[in-house]
């Protein structure tokens, strides 16, 4: 990546010119901050556990990580072209419980079984897409409802009872290694590096960003709104796909309730990111460090014995100091 | 009552921004039922200098006395307590509550009893307002966003005056208003001045300091360049102090030969905004539309961009009939749009590249895939013809002054090679130099053969570059004049509907 580097250098030193040195440095905490308090809380945790800094747990991070990085990032693509997906937990859910279901109850090949959780992901992000722009529903309400529907198909197709005893072609993608690389980890730096490639060099990416910004602006540029809200929804869903797949091999089965509870903290992950909750501004750098700050809080406050209650507890408090920060920093800009 | 006594004086306020320094030990004073015009272009330090005196900012070093008396306002409100009002630029109103409310917003009169609102008290109070000094009978418990602009900026002044003050600002007050509605706010100055209140004004429009002005000072980068009696100084005068050099000369239209037919509209008509509009476009040709603020001008040309759609009528380009029901089709058909609100039509966050590249996407995508090299080659390109600064492609466009952000826009439409261009209102709130620049560049445009119809209310910017003028009236174009056929008087005469004496 010389060139996004370059071009980064170039923003630094051209900050550096207009605002001065001490202002640069603000910019910077501002811009590695949530990547500081991911570093603070390993040291912090590396100093209180001494299991924690070793490779089997930081593998074991990535792979409890994996989720809700892959989450992360499409929610980083929706809440960058100005929406927002409240469906993701349920679709993963639904997506996984299908295909399971295929495979177990009518028996189908675990290999078409893996297309049919991705096709069902794909297409149910479709339908958000198409609900909201030719709906004309904002983006809150229709996955809202969407994450209801999505939940009770789940729950209707797989009868309130997980479906377990998978094959391991399917229980593979959650647990399996590859060159001893958790695959989670594989497929979390995949959809990773797709979300930002999808940002950075393509035309979606760029209208997305357009959209966000100003949807009107994008539209008297001629861009197809409608289009590419839905192509966006669509790679949401095919991401919340992958992360039932994850999630399938991880607990060995589907059930009705997985993925519960994981929006929020996908959304959680990318607004301690810092992409602008409003639209129009982030990156998929940030979501995963997001991600991944949840991931080292759970996993090192069990490694203390400390309860998951506390987890939420901190989360919440992170959640709600990166944004203030954020928000000062945002003040401050404006005002200058 | 001493009418040279000094209500506020300034000594030397500085203020920096990192990287900038908006004010530097500017001393200025106004005195009691003055009209004090401050001039400047984009950034020369006016919006910072009544910022601070409005209580938005605090300054970094320099004394504020008013009436005499040292003051310091760490917020708008100690500012308005202390009898300093100010009118923003964009008009901070609400507009689905009623325009007494909008003026009494956080200062209700209460009952005695139960300290519950006392509405009719709001009411009664707003109508005085809107009488006594507007000499205005309106409803005042409609909903702001019923009115027009003239009467959300007289509502803005409104509240303003509720709170009695000793000195009125006001930024820009007549930047969305029709020459007709300036008059009317000139007057309503002129009643101001006359019981005594300072008004600090500030203005983009050279004339309306002859026309309204005591004293003006013209600030630039952030430094005081003088203080003088209106009467005193000429045009040319104040252009130099603005610019810090001699004006360039006016861009004078040269006299273009006009091609073929390119667009004719036949028969437009939205319900409600226009009706029955026909016009045709010729190769190389700029039309002017002018019109009052609500003729209906800038909605048919939103219907010409397919931002809104019509009800009946025809379009046809190069002789074909094209129907346009989105700005995709719009585009495809060669026709760009400027926006009337510049902030409408960039994205703020993305960069100038970004935003110039925008409806040419296609030209720089391959295959869906951005291709960096060329996006920065094409918009470097229009940065070093329009001469846009500074000239940094990754910055985003929201850190630009207003005119650098007109030129992105028009880039826009200029890399996208567009054959017609429709600009709504493209001075608006730019600067003089930047002004002249835009005429430059429209000019040239004309002259490479792309057409343009530039709509605007500046009847004299009409007058100076269009081959052709029309003028519209309650959404019909009622005169048609050509280059030099028509005075400033025909055309304010011909978008009042023939009536000298229309109101507000």
């Amino acid at each position: 990546m010389p060139e996004s580097k370059g071009s980064e250098t170039q923003v630094l030193t051209r900050i550096k010119r207009s605002i001065g040195v001490f202002s640069t440095l603000k910019f910077v905490i501002s811009r590695v901050g949530p990547l500081l308090i991911l570093l603070i809380l390993m040291f912090f945790f590396s100093v209180l556990s001494s299991s924690f800094l070793t490779v089997s747990n930081l593998l074991n991070i990535t792979r409890q990580s994996a989720v809700n990085i892959v989450l992360a990032v499409g929610m980083t693509l929706v809440i960058i072209g100005g929406g927002i997906d409240l469906s993701v937990g349920s679709l993963l859910g639904l997506s996984a419980c299908t295909g399971a279901t295929f495979v177990m109850v009518l028996g189908i090949n675990p290999l078409l079984g893996i297309l049919i959780v991705l096709a069902i992901g794909a297409s149910m992000g479709t339908v958000n897409g198409v609900v909201i722009t030719k709906g004309h529903i904002p983006d809150f309400i229709a996955t809202l409802g969407m994450m209801s529907v999505a939940r009770g198909l789940a729950l209707l197709i797989t009868g309130g009872l997980p479906v377990a005893g998978l094959p391991s072609q399917i229980t593979w993608w959650g647990i399996g290694d590859l060159y001893k690389v958790p695959v989670p980890l594989i497929l979390a730096i995949l959809v990773s590096l797709s979300g930002w490639i999808i940002l950075s060099y393509t035309k979606l990416g760029r209208c997305d960003y357009a959209i966000g910004g100003n949807k009107e602006a994008a539209r008297n540029a001629g861009i197809d709104v409608d289009i590419s809200k839905i192509k966006i929804y669509a790679i949401m869903g095919f991401f919340c796909a992958i992360g039932g797949l994850i999630e399938t091999g991880r607990i060995y089965s589907a059930n009705g309730l997985m993925g519960e509870g994981l929006e929020l903290e996908a959304i959680a992950a990318v607004v301690i990111g810092g992409t602008n909750l409003f639209g129009g501004e982030g990156g998929v750098f940030g979501s995963i460090i997001g991600a991944l700050i949840m991931g080292v809080l759970s996993n090192g406050l069990h490694l203390l014995n400390v309860s998951a209650f506390w987890h939420r507890y901190m989360v919440g408090l992170i959640i709600i100091v990166v944004v203030v920060i954020d928000q000062l920093r945002r003040r401050k800009i404006i005002a200058e | 009552m001493n009418k040279d006594k000094i209500v506020l004086k300034i000594e030397k306020l500085s203020k920096r921004f990192p990287g900038v320094q908006a004010l530097q030990s500017i001393d200025f004073d106004l005195k009691r039922g003055e009209v004090h015009v401050l001039l400047g272009e984009n950034g020369a330090g006016k919006s910072t200098l009544v910022k601070i005196l409005s209580g938005s900012l605090l300054q970094d070093s320099g004394t504020i006395f008013l009436d005499g008396e040292k003051v310091n306002f760490f917020s708008p409100e100690e500012a308005q307590n202390r009898g300093i009002a100010m009118v923003y630029q964009e008009l901070d109103l609400i507009p689905s509550i009623s325009i007494a409310e909008n003026i009494f917003l956080g200062r209700y009169p209460l009952k005695k009893l139960f300290g519950i609102i006392d509405w009719r008290q709001v009411y009664h109070e707003a109508e005085k307002i809107f009488k006594e000094n507007f000499n205005l009978e309106i409803d005042v418990r409609r909903e702001v966003k019923r009115f027009g602009v003239a009467i959300q900026q007289l509502t803005a002044i409104a509240r303003a005056l509720s709170q009695n003050p000793k000195v009125l600002i006001l930024d820009e007050p007549t930047s969305a208003l029709s020459p007709l509605e300036c008059q009317q706010l000139f007057k309503i100055i002129r009643n101001l001045k006359k019981r005594g209140v300072s008004i600090i004004f500030i203005s983009h429009r050279l004339k309306e300091t002859f026309e309204i002005g005591d004293r003006v000072t013209i600030l630039r980068n952030g430094e005081k360049v003088n203080t003088l009696l209106v009467k005193d100084v000429s045009e040319q005068d104040l252009v130099r102090m603005m610019l810090g050099r001699e004006a360039d000369k006016e861009t004078v239209r040269e006299k273009t030969s006009v091609g073929d037919e390119i667009l004719r509209v036949k028969d437009l008509t939205k319900e409600g905004m226009f009706y029955k509009c026909n016009l045709r476009l010729y190769q190389g040709e700029i039309l002017g539309i002018t019109g009052l603020m609500g003729a209906g001008r800038t909605e048919f040309a939103k219907s010409l961009f397919g931002v809104l759609n019509p009800d009946k009528g025809e379009v046809y380009i190069q002789g074909r009939r094209v129907k346009i029901r989105s700005p995709k089709d719009a585009i495809r058909a060669g026709i760009g749009y400027l926006n009337e609100n510049r902030m409408e039509g960039l994205v703020p966050f993305l960069s100038i590249a970004g935003n110039i590249t925008l409806a040419s996407l296609n030209y720089i995508c391959k295959m869906g895939l951005l291709m960096k090299d060329k996006e920065k080659s094409i918009s470097k390109r229009f940065v070093d013809e329009l001469e846009i600064h500074p000239p940094e492609l990754e910055r985003e466009v929201r850190y630009f002054s207003g005119g650098n952000q007109q030129k992105v826009a028009l880039s826009r439409w200029l890399c996208n090679r567009s054959k017609i261009l429709i600009l709504d209102e493209p001075t608006r709130g730019i600067d003089v130099g930047a002004k002249e620049e835009v005429f430059r560049l429209m000019s040239r445009l004309s002259k490479e053969g792309i057409s343009i119809i530039m709509i605007s209310s500046e009847m004299p910017e009409v007058l100076r570059m269009a081959d052709r003028i029309l003028v519209m009236h309650k959404g019909r174009f009622v005169a048609e004049y050509k280059r030099g056929e028509a005075t400033q008087e025909d055309l304010l005469l011909a978008a009042a509907g023939g009536e000298k004496n229309a109101r507000i």
